[in-house]
């Protein structure tokens, strides 16, 4: 695809799936792992020769924008060595990854472990991200109804994710 | 050093990363703060890595509701009560062994205040449940110092 219908490609994706795009990115970096250094370190290239104003601009969605287009040239490429795959397919893939109960169930039963493990490592940051991710409740009610400062309960929730992340790269290190 | 195949995001990194997610999450992040976490995100295709992992683990945090066992007040009620004391940490089978004895410590303290560096070594070293409690009392005037 020329330059600009892949661009207003990805914008749409990204328009219309928002988060489940971003999940199925890092998802798919995270389990393809033969692909994960080729794909990250083309995000990173990109990255680098980004303009620096548009960039700054908005920072975040250009991340999730530049991965949207390497995964979706990642994908082209996998059509031309005779994979099955199109450009309508990441759509159809982020549905499925949404939609799909075997894969709702694997995670669950995943995150239902990391759970369990966060509450009685750190009660606090467990509270704190059940509260803001499942409750929905914002932060600043959180640190008031802990009686912490707000800053605080950044740190927990930040402590939350970095300790699913290491569980995370635990149970794929263990035989 | 090589890089094992299934590489682990170096602490200093993940901490970074989940600073600079919970800051974007929260909407609060200005020009000069954008122009910083630029420069990070060029760092190192181990940065992009990193906040696009945390990225993913925030979207399937969402799962976490499906097991949860407490009301709102309950959540609040341990999260309380949980104040200035450290969890010792019990065995969780099916995860892997490796990150059990490091996690406590990686939650009480961070890399990001190297004054701790030492405590750290002797927390992970003398760690036992033995010495669970004294550790513990050691650990709180840690943690409290670092938080507040």
């Amino acid at each position: 695809l020329p330059t600009e219908p892949r661009h207003a490609f990805v914008a749409a994706l990204e328009k219309s799936h928002g988060h489940k795009l971003r999940r199925y990115l890092a998802a798919r970096m995270r389990n393809a792992a033969a692909d994960v250094p080729d794909l990250v370190q083309e995000v990173f290239l990109r990255l680098l020769r980004l303009d620096n104003h548009e960039a700054i601009r908005n920072t975040q969605a250009y991340l999730y924008t530049i991965a949207s287009h390497v995964l979706h040239q990642h994908a082209l490429r996998r059509a031309a060595n005779g994979e099955t795959s199109d450009v309508t397919d990441i759509a159809s893939e982020l549905e499925r990854s949404e939609t799909d109960p075997a894969i709702q169930l694997e995670i669950e039963q995943q995150f239902e472990q990391l759970g369990q493990g966060l509450l009685e490592s750190s009660p606090r940051a467990y509270a704190t991200l059940i509260l803001h991710r499942c409750e929905g409740l914002p932060l600043q009610d959180i640190s008031q109804r802990l009686g912490v400062s707000y800053s605080m309960t950044k740190k927990y929730l930040a402590q939350a994710l970095k300790y699913i992340e290491r569980r995370l790269e635990d149970s794929k290190e263990a035989p | 050093v090589n890089t094992p195949k299934s590489h682990r995001i170096p602490n200093e990194i993940l901490d970074e990363a989940t600073t600079w997610f919970v800051e974007f999450s929260e909407g609060e992040v200005g020009e000069p703060q954008r122009q910083q976490f630029i420069v990070w995100l060029r760092t190192s295709p181990e940065h992009i890595r990193a906040y696009l992992q945390i990225t993913a683990h925030w979207e399937d945090a969402r799962a976490l509701q499906s097991s949860r066992r407490h009301s709102v007040d309950e959540l609040i009620a341990l999260a309380r009560t949980s104040s200035n004391v450290v969890q010792v940490p019990v065995p969780v089978s099916g995860l892997g062994s490796g990150g059990l004895s490091r996690q406590p410590d990686q939650l009480q303290f961070s890399s990001k205040t190297p004054d701790q560096g030492p405590h750290t070594g002797t927390f992970k070293r003398k760690f036992s449940i033995a010495a669970s409690i004294a550790l513990a009392a050691m650990g709180s005037l840690a943690w409290y110092w670092y938080t507040y």
